[in-house]
């Protein structure tokens, strides 16, 4: 078996990183660990000599013990699988006769239980806890954008940076999916490690994005879009196809007025000016 | 020499045969960043007539050791269920014929109560959770399989015996492969895997009627019968494959 066993040992100096390759020798005689020839101390020699080399060369030493891969030794790696449970297969199993499930009664029974969240008459929990809150019909959401997503995007080249980016530039280069309800806001994960210059219209946008962007040489403007503005911006083709025109931009509601950098623009301008 | 060559590779799976320098062109680069390059392992290269004719190597990308072998095994299992008919089929207690009437009355009779002859507790009956026709393929990442069968062909190296191209054989002889074989080093009884560079038909039919010889192609190889053969025997222009398609960087 000399030949096979010189085999494990390519095998696992491959992992163990060690240039050190002294030959296809036995077994008996493993090469150095990947430290150079320094003088070895007495520790290190009897842990050599002991024919543990963990502390030394890393995952060398398993290899000495592993079997190598032929068909009788093959198996997968421990954890993959687990037996399933087999009840009422005899006694030695520990799940025979009754089969983990107690003696008589209604859950003893094939095909029979109490609905979910029956509690035996007891008022289950669902009723006992009192109710809370209400909906409110005018409430709205924003998708949130995280500065570390953007950064990739932006070094992944598929966002532009000649010109603004736009929520609609954000969609279709798959930064935010197709829900955002009333746009787009911009946060601040990730903040520490910004640093493209990029010049974004979104809906909104935290302290420490705004202040991250613009320490990265960017401009971040807060835009407001309605509902159907937003379609507008993000499907202009939708309005085109049907044989409408573009909608104009309407203005915030009273409640958000002075929330909003600017109104919107259908379709919007994406040049780069000096002020942003 | 097209349809001889669809069943050419020996092995459990059979496969479509497609011209060897068709098929490399169409093959896409499958990048695997999860593996490391083994150390080169040396191999002896002989003639056809036995002789040494020098040394080679073969570097592949080989697993992790603590997962290569449980990487291998899962690759093994997959091709082996793959390759499954998935034909066994029994009979249900619905399906077996007869049956539909109450043997005799609920009451009475003195033996135990029976609503049909044909119930799974009785001889004749139909079965419990028997067999069905089933699908018993499984799916694996393409980069998984790739590794595996890198890491099996490396782990076989030490058995590995480089030698020249068969493509000069004139006559299908299996008198002449045979000794071949053995010239180069195979002993009486040894698996032997020939992994050849492309498909040839002459050491095919050669070939075809030795048990313990398989014959796989350069960029089909077969993990089974590199994991089976005692020996693997690989043409320098399938080595040269191999190390490309397997190893190199990455």
């Amino acid at each position: 078996m000399q030949r096979r066993a010189s085999l494990l040992l390519s095998l696992a100096r491959a992992w163990s990183g060690s240039a050190a390759a002294s030959g296809l020798g036995s077994l008996s005689a493993l090469p150095a660990p990947c430290s150079s020839s320094a003088a070895v101390s007495p520790v290190l020699e009897a842990l050599q000599a002991a024919g543990r080399r963990w502390l030394t060369a890393g995952p060398v030493a398993q290899a000495a013990e592993r079997e190598f891969i032929t068909l009788n030794t093959l198996a997968d790696n421990p954890g993959a699988t687990h037996s399933v449970k087999r009840v009422g297969r005899g006694i030695g199993s520990g799940l025979g006769k009754t089969a983990g499930r107690g003696h008589k009664g209604q859950k003893a029974r094939n095909g029979r239980k109490p609905r979910l969240g029956f509690e035996g008459g007891q008022t289950p929990l669902r009723l006992r806890v009192p109710l809370r809150g209400f909906h409110n019909p005018h409430g709205r959401w924003y998708r949130p954008l995280n500065l570390d997503t953007l950064q990739r995007w932006v070094q992944e080249g598929r966002l532009p940076t000649d010109r603004v980016i736009t929520m609609k530039d954000l969609r279709d280069s798959n930064c935010v999916g197709r829900k955002m309800g009333w746009g787009v806001r911009l946060l601040g994960r990730g903040a520490g490690r910004f640093d493209s210059p990029v010049h974004l219209q979104v809906s909104g946008v935290s302290d420490s994005a705004r202040a991250a962007i613009e320490k990265a040489g960017g401009s971040v403007t807060t835009v407001y879009y309605n509902q159907l503005g937003l379609r507008a911006l993000l499907k202009p083709d939708w309005f085109a196809a049907k044989g409408r025109l573009l909608p104009r931009p309407a203005r915030p509601p009273p409640k958000l007025e002075g929330r909003f950098d600017q109104v919107g623009e259908l379709p919007p301008r994406t040049e780069i000016t000096a002020a942003a | 020499m097209q349809a001889a060559c669809s069943t050419f590779c020996r092995g459990s799976a059979l496969q479509a045969f497609k011209p060897a320098q068709q098929q490399r062109q169409q093959r896409p680069a499958l990048v695997v960043r999860a593996s490391k390059v083994a150390e080169p392992a040396a191999l002896p290269v002989k003639t056809l007539s036995g002789s040494d004719a020098g040394e080679a190597s073969i570097a592949l990308r080989v697993a992790e050791e603590d997962t290569a072998t449980g990487l291998v095994h899962r690759y093994l299992t997959t091709v082996m269920r793959n390759a499954r008919q998935g034909n066994a089929s029994t009979l249900t207690r619905s399906e077996v014929r007869g049956g539909g009437r109450k043997p005799y009355k609920q009451k009475g009779s003195g033996n135990a109560r029976r609503g049909t002859r044909r119930s799974p507790l009785m001889p004749g009956g139909g079965i419990s959770f028997g067999p069905k026709p089933r699908d018993w393929s499984i799916s694996m990442n393409k980069k998984e399989k790739k590794l595996a069968l890198s890491t099996a062909l490396q782990s076989a190296a030490a058995d590995m015996i480089v030698c020249d191209d068969f493509s000069a054989m004139a006559e299908v002889k299996t008198k002449t492969l045979v000794s071949a074989l053995a010239a180069m080093g195979v002993q009486e009884g040894e698996k032997v895997l020939l992994i050849v560079n492309e498909p040839n038909n002459t050491v095919y039919l050669s070939g075809r009627n030795v048990p313990t010889l398989a014959i796989n192609t350069a960029n089909a190889v077969q993990v089974y019968d590199v994991l089976n053969a005692d020996r693997v025997i690989v043409e320098k222009a399938a080595l040269a494959y191999l190390n490309e398609w397997f190893g190199g960087e990455q």
